[in-house]
């Protein structure tokens, strides 16, 4: 019982990084980013040409790459949604898929189909009591949690934060209260960028390396995202959270292997009943 | 800005969305210090050239000034920076931050460095509204109609702006509401700041005026003293559909 809480909690701060960058992208630009997989396996990739192909220590190459990749996320937007921004949600959605597709191909002319891993020393997994934790589960819980209370201090009490709280809450208000969007925007896509890419190691960490990465977070992230109320980021970490730990608890009663269908019952049934989300209705709209 | 009030100005204003103008060629100016209220009938273009004032929307031809500077091709949150403060209509707070947030957002992007601080500032404008000092902390969403045009108000005149524009601030309030309002816009003009108003109760906003235009489909119908206005028998034509 303990080893599954402690498993849905390392597999739902897993999705939580990539959940919150959705968030934040949807509560400031109004679409659902749908190439967030792939951005999460081109952030892997970078930081795996650090650690591996270059040397460097995985802590250095992840920090490397993470920026590498913020800076990259900046440049697709300028490139495929910039010329967009006037248009609807649906064609924006759209075009981010076209970014998925091409993204993926881009990692696959270059890096090919094998699968890879970090060069990380293997060690022993840490007891305590009954409940075993290994070092990537580790380090993921570390990561996450440093990243989400850097996030939310930065959300909560930094000029930055309440431009972008500003700009998601009413654009036409910001704007005449002096903040320009264009900038909100590029921030918001440095911040989704670092997130994405660091979530992208950690998903390297806990599996393997592999063009399809990102593809196998879609689903759970989405759903992730819509659990807590697509426009409140951290929201979304409640329901990344909630997630995790529903999967694995199933693992009680179904095969491992059909962990997924949890997470498309909750999106089904999420859908049909709450398409606010569990948290959503505390986002004031009115 | 904070420097004294300035003036604004509107020469041969072409405006409308989609190609389509909704405003013909408007002209008028606001002298520093005065306030000018634009009445005229729904659908009437009052919206439209509230926009185009502050910004939001960029005119087909014609020009805008601001204390003597041609700000036309300058965004929105570039003529803030300028002094010029706006206040929407209904949808003027932000809703998911508490008051006090509201009011820092209002002041940070478009204050002068060099200018009061925020404190300053902040007690200045909890002088002017007095009810909203024990909201501080409430998130500004679950306020009030007539406290959350309290806390629009603040937040526009926390960078001390010269000119502030008010769309529709009577809209969705109580009479008695519209009518405490309107008596806070007469304190915020005795400081000394240039408004343009854009009111649908002629009565409540011609009374608070210098100034009065009939605006009637995208045309300045009238330009008078808000007192000739009040009383011109074209008013009572419009409003009443008499012929």
């Amino acid at each position: 019982m303990g080893q599954l809480l402690v498993n849905g909690i390392v597999a739902g701060l897993l999705l939580a990084l990539p959940a919150l960058a959705l968030s934040l992208t949807f509560s400031v630009l109004r679409f659902a980013n749908y190439a967030i997989g792939s951005y999460l396996t081109c952030g892997a990739y970078l930081v795996y040409i650090g650690n591996v192909v270059l040397g460097m220590p995985l802590w250095l190459a992840a920090g490397a790459g993470a920026i590498l990749f913020a800076v990259l996320a900046v440049a697709i937007d300028w490139l495929a949604y910039r010329p967009l921004r006037d248009r609807s949600g649906v064609t924006l959605l759209v075009a981010s898929m076209g970014v998925a597709i091409a993204l993926e191909n881009v990692i696959r002319f270059f890096a090919g189909n094998s699968p890879r891993a970090y060069d990380v020393a293997v060690a022993r997994p840490i007891r305590l009591g009954d409940v075993r934790l290994n070092h990537e589960q580790l380090t993921i819980l570390m990561v996450v949690i440093v990243a989400l209370a850097v996030v939310w201090i930065v959300f909560r009490f930094t000029r930055l934060g309440r431009m972008m709280r500003a700009v998601a809450d009413n654009p036409d208000l910001a704007a005449v209260r002096g903040i320009t969007r264009s900038r909100v925007v590029a921030c918001v896509w440095l911040i989704s960028g670092i997130l994405v890419a660091l979530s992208g190691v950690l998903v390297g960490l806990d599996a393997n390396i592999e063009p399809q990465m990102g593809w196998t977070y879609l689903l759970p992230v989405f759903t992730a995202t819509i659990l807590g109320g697509i426009a409140n980021p951290m929201a979304a970490v409640a329901g990344a959270l909630t997630l995790g730990i529903a999967e694995e608890f199933a693992t009680l009663v179904m095969p491992v292997h059909y962990r997924m269908i949890v997470t498309f019952l909750v999106m089904v049934a999420l859908l049909l009943l709450r398409p606010w989300g569990l948290f959503g209705t505390r986002w004031v709209t009115k | 800005m904070n420097g004294p009030a300035a003036g604004l100005e509107l020469r041969d204003v072409v405006a409308g969305y989609g190609g389509q103008p909704i405003l013909h060629s408007i002209s008028f100016s606001v002298q520093p210090g005065e306030r000018l209220v634009v009445v005229g009938p729904n659908g009437s273009g009052k919206s439209t050239l509230m926009k185009t004032v502050v910004g939001l929307l960029r005119p087909m031809s014609g020009a805008v000034r601001l204390g003597g500077a041609d700000v036309t091709a300058l965004g929105a949150p570039a003529r803030a920076a300028l002094g010029l403060a706006y206040i929407p209509q209904e949808t003027n707070i932000f809703r998911n931050m508490t008051v006090l947030e509201n009011l820092h957002v209002g002041y940070e992007f478009v204050a002068p460095s060099k200018g009061p601080t925020f404190s300053e500032r902040l007690e200045a404008v909890l002088g002017l509204f007095p009810e909203i000092r024990v909201k501080l902390r409430s998130t500004a969403g679950h306020l009030s109609g007539g406290q959350r045009q309290m806390v629009a108000m603040a937040a526009a005149l926390m960078p001390k702006p010269t000119v502030l524009a008010l769309d529709e601030p009577s809209a969705g309030l109580s009479p008695r509401n519209a009518g405490l309002l309107f008596e806070v816009i007469g304190r915020v003009a005795a400081s000394g700041v240039t408004m343009l108003i854009v009111e649908q109760n002629t009565q409540l906003g011609l009374g608070a005026a210098d100034q009065g235009i009939v605006l009637v489909n995208g045309h300045v119908r009238l330009a008078a003293p808000a007192m000739t206005v009040r009383t011109d028998p074209e008013i009572r034509r419009l409003y009443l559909g008499g012929v």
